[in-house]
């Protein structure tokens, strides 16, 4: 009889809680499938750093773990507050305390059964989908797989098991606890009515200080050489901030449409503003956290995106070809200056390097130094330096070669001219110094100042060089050589195998060093070829950025599902007020209309103060990683594309709770 | 033409072919300004179904119902809210307050759905409480205040827009017998004095001793209409007791 009308309950559950359930089959479909991914040995076999991918998943289910698990307490204990005269009814009925709590139970382990078998075949559907993408990144072959791993499912079970025991115990419990008068009176307590407003308002100021203060704090401190505690209490001061905000903005906006009779009873704003703040008031806390995990979701993004970006643009950077060599000739460095038969290991390499890929370019270049150190100085004394310290220069033809050779645009400079492009890190010293050498005296002639920029600069141009002077092909005659090199672009990928190959095959070059007035010989691999430089790089990326975006997506479904449930729940009293105003003559369409808004506030509050947070912390963000990043206006970018895939997950549960809510209260 | 409400051969069923329930079987009456009428009968006689059709909240089967002449079973949707809105006024057994909204807030949402001048509500509220005693607790929540003032809380807002016609169905059914008394009375002087037009139903003898006249119903047909004319209350109570008695009704309160 029992396990009859806990199915019949659970049925009816369903259909109430619908969104909550498929929140939590997503969630746990996506455990499912990151388990099912850091067993796959396809994965871990793509390089050797991706045990530290399975650590970091580790870590980030346990985030994960821990706010699904709070999604699902919160959802029983507001079923059981719901509920309560129901449990009431029963025991007055005289069925035993520990009956009704083992019907209560039994209902829930019905749901989470049900979730965790659609959630398993689910998970096989993720994971096959998310390993076809990580294969593709590391362009590998893939075949779809239904294969189940048994330690996966396991680990799985033991997550979910955790969980459900934790919620299922914390319930038991508090049925246990409860007095009949409480439980019959239990969903009375909703309406308290708190009446210290002045203290809100006081909230609310203080709130807002504070987060100005955590934006100055967090803004310098990322600005600084190491942020520690600093950056701790600016996060403190946010995470204060943004409960503050979230607890007291709804007596602020009741306070500042009562005070204004015309705004007061214009249309329905008294109505909409009355119910907004009366939610507020009942749900302060939990409306904070959800706007504490919603800024969490946008830093997740954020750093996800810069991530991206920052490893694209070091490749870019790093790896502006296929293939460079370097490092074999120079007429400055002592250490290699006449050393080697560089003219045979030139012709060696290029030989194998054709032998095994087809060229698409190729740019034999060399940059010049007068071993002078006008700017290198001035760069120098601001800290911004690096290996070489001196000027280094390169021809224009040979410039444009290379900007042509990357798909860039090249640049003209008249006969008695110069450019200088330099890292995006040293930006300000460049800015600088192009303002105090207007005209500079190189090999013999006298150059004005052409302009500068810090974009796309590539670091694989020369190791070690931070910037180049681009000067007109007559000026390097005759001038030292610093380093020649060679950049070939191939129409088929590299691999990291060749790289190893050709270092076998050809040869590395070996110099002799001095330490200590003892002398010792060193290999150098005077070649770079980017699918190795991809290969060990990629993982990082990988890791990170997948593993963030999977935070969001929890995130904001856990945000849109305790909104949604919390609306819908609350339907049979909006029902008996939407009623009252139809009958009051308020036509069809134009409570449709109220309707709208108040769920739009709703659901605006707990995002509108964390979007604010995201402009501010993703600007100070742009401090840390912007010398990194491609452009110094990504983080804009990031900006905009964290809070539009935020709110487009966002939208879908808002859409689903407008028309639930729209039938629930209306139509039924 | 002083009729504000006037029923022609009103019929309402419900179920299927096999099963028809004749919730009104045929009622006509009317009811002209100012006047004060109470609707008695006993549970399932028809009178909830009645004031749901002339509240337009249910529409008929056949027949038709005029509001100041105008033929509401003929109306549209659209025109239906309007026609609520500036029509008709409630009073609930249940007071139907909105439990988010203070009292004076509840009284200024007949006036905000009819878009009244905002500038205009708060004189208009001020005007209504004073009548109605209810100025003290303007500034209170529903739940802070009790049966008896919630009711007169209803009663402000079903009459703040001078409706043509007052619905109130049980108004004292929720309400001890002292508060009882006190909205009767003050319905009676929003009758007299603000020549309010109320339609009453109830089952309540008592209640019904303040009309003017007495309709009752059975089976979904007027069985009796009796008028209180030169008679005390007190007389025409008794009265009312005897047609109930006869009815087979409420004669519980028979003293």
């Amino acid at each position: 009889m029992l396990s009859k009308l806990a199915y019949r309950n659970s049925c009816r559950s369903i259909k109430d809680y619908l969104i909550y359930l498929i929140t939590v089959i997503l969630s746990f479909s996506l455990v499912f499938s990151f388990n099912f991914i850091i067993f796959s040995k396809d994965i871990l076999e793509l390089s050797s750093s991706m045990r530290q991918f399975k650590t970091a998943v580790y870590f980030v289910s346990m985030i994960v773990l821990f706010v699904v698990g709070w999604l699902i307490h919160y959802t029983t204990k507001f079923m059981f507050v719901k509920r309560s005269k129901e449990f009431g009814t029963y025991l007055l009925l005289g069925i035993e305390k520990g009956k009704v709590a083992k019907l209560f139970l039994l209902e829930n382990i019905f749901l989470g059964l049900i979730a965790l078998v659609i959630s398993f075949f689910l998970g096989i559907i993720f994971s096959n989908v998310m390993t076809f993408i990580i294969m593709s990144i590391f362009e590998m072959p893939y075949q779809v797989s239904l294969t189940v791993s048994i330690p996966a499912v396991m680990l799985t079970l033991l997550y979910f098991i955790f969980i459900y025991l934790f919620v299922l115990c914390v319930s038991y419990i508090r049925v246990r606890r409860m007095k009949i008068y409480d439980l019959l009176y239990l969903n009375k307590q909703n309406e308290k009515q708190i009446s210290k407003k002045r203290r809100r308002i006081y909230l609310f100021v203080s709130s807002v200080i504070v987060g100005i203060l955590s934006f100055v704090l967090c803004d310098s401190a990322l600005q600084g050489e190491m942020p520690g505690l600093d950056l701790l209490i600016s996060i403190i001061g946010f995470i204060f901030s943004i409960y503050g905000v979230t607890i007291s903005v709804g007596d602020m906006l009741l306070s500042l449409v009562l005070c204004h009779p015309k705004l007061k009873y214009r249309k329905d704003h008294l109505f909409i503003v009355r119910e907004f703040s009366s939610k507020v008031r009942t749900m302060g806390m939990t409306l904070g956290t959800l706007s504490l995990l919603t800024a969490l979701t946008f830093l997740s993004i954020n750093l996800s995106l810069m991530m991206k970006d920052a490893f694209e643009h070091q490749t870019n950077s790093s790896m502006p070809y296929d293939i460079i060599i370097d490092t074999i000739y120079s007429e400055v460095d002592e250490s290699m200056a006449g050393k080697i038969d560089e003219r045979d290991l030139f012709r060696k390499y290029d030989q194998y390097i054709k032998d095994h890929y087809d060229l698409t370019g190729k740019v034999d270049y060399n940059l010049y130094t007068m071993t002078t150190t006008t700017l290198a100085n001035d760069l120098d004394d601001m800290g911004v330096l690096g290996y070489y310290k001196m000027d280094t220069y390169i021809s224009l033809s040979d410039y444009n070669k290379l900007l042509r050779m990357r798909g860039d645009k090249p640049i003209t400079l008249k006969e008695n001219e110069y450019y200088v492009h330099g890292n995006q890190d040293i930006h300000k010293g460049i800015k600088e110094i192009v303002q105090k050498y207007k005209t500079l005296d190189i090999n013999g002639y006298t150059l004005k100042n052409k302009g500068y920029t810090t974009i796309d600069y590539a670091s694989g141009w020369g190791v070690g060089i931070p910037y180049l002077i681009i000067v007109p092909d007559q000026v390097v005659e005759g001038m030292p050589i610093l380093d020649r090199i060679v950049a070939y672009n191939t129409k088929e990928e590299t691999t990291e195998q060749f790289s190893i190959d050709m270092g076998k095959e050809v040869g590395v070059i070996t110099l002799e060093g001095e330490y200590n007035g003892e002398t010792y010989n060193y290999e150098v691999t005077p070649f770079k070829v980017k699918g190795a430089f991809l290969a060990e790089n990629r993982t990082a990326f990988t890791m990170i950025a997948f593993s963030l975006l999977y935070l969001a997506f929890i995130f904001t479904a856990v945000v849109g599902t305790i909104l949604a449930i919390q609306t819908l729940s609350d339907g049979t009293r909006h029902q008996y007020h939407y009623s009252l105003l139809r009958k009051l003559g308020v036509e069809k369409q134009s409570l449709y209309k109220t309707i709208r808004k108040q769920l739009f506030i709703y659901f605006a509050l707990p995002i509108f103060y964390p979007i604010l947070i995201n402009i501010i912390t993703t600007y100070s963000l742009n401090h840390l990683f912007g010398p990194i990043l491609s452009t110094p206006t990504f983080w804009i970018f990031t900006v905009f594309f964290s809070t539009g895939l935020f709110l487009l997950i966002y939208l879908i549960y808002f859409l689903a709770t407008y028309f639930s809510f729209k039938k629930n209260t209306l139509e039924r | 033409m002083n009729e504000v409400l006037k029923l022609e051969h009103v019929k309402k069923y419900y179920g299927s072919k096999k099963m028809i329930t004749k919730a009104c079987n045929g009622i006509s009456f009317d009811v002209k300004k100012k006047e004060f009428v109470a609707i008695m009968g006993a549970s399932g006689s028809g009178k909830t179904t009645l004031l749901n059709c002339i509240s337009t909240i249910d529409q008929v089967t056949s027949g038709h119902i005029y509001v100041d002449g105008e033929d509401i079973t003929e109306l549209k949707e659209k025109d239906l809210s309007h026609f609520r809105a500036n029509k008709l006024g409630f009073v609930f057994q249940d007071f139907n307050l909105l439990d988010t909204l203070t009292i004076e807030e509840n009284i200024s949402l007949s006036l905000i759905i009819r878009g009244v001048d905002p500038s205009l509500i708060e004189k208009e509220i001020e005007k209504i409480s004073k009548k109605l005693g209810i100025v003290d607790i303007l500034k209170k929540f529903p739940y802070e205040v009790s049966g008896g003032q919630k009711q007169r809380c209803a009663c402000a807002r079903a009459l703040i827009h001078h409706p043509s016609l007052i619905l109130a169905d049980e108004p004292t059914g929720a309400l001890d017998s002292k508060s009882a008394r006190m909205l009767l009375e003050i319905m009676k002087e929003m009758n007299e004095e603000l020549e309010a037009t109320i339609l009453m139903v109830t089952h309540d003898a008592f209640s019904a001793s303040f009309c003017e006249r007495v309709l009752f119903l059975k089976d979904g047909r007027i069985y009796n209409e009796i008028r209180k004319a030169d008679k005390t209350r007190k007389q025409f109570f008794d009265e009312i007791l005897d047609v109930l008695t006869i009815l087979g009704g409420d004669d519980s309160r028979v003293k």
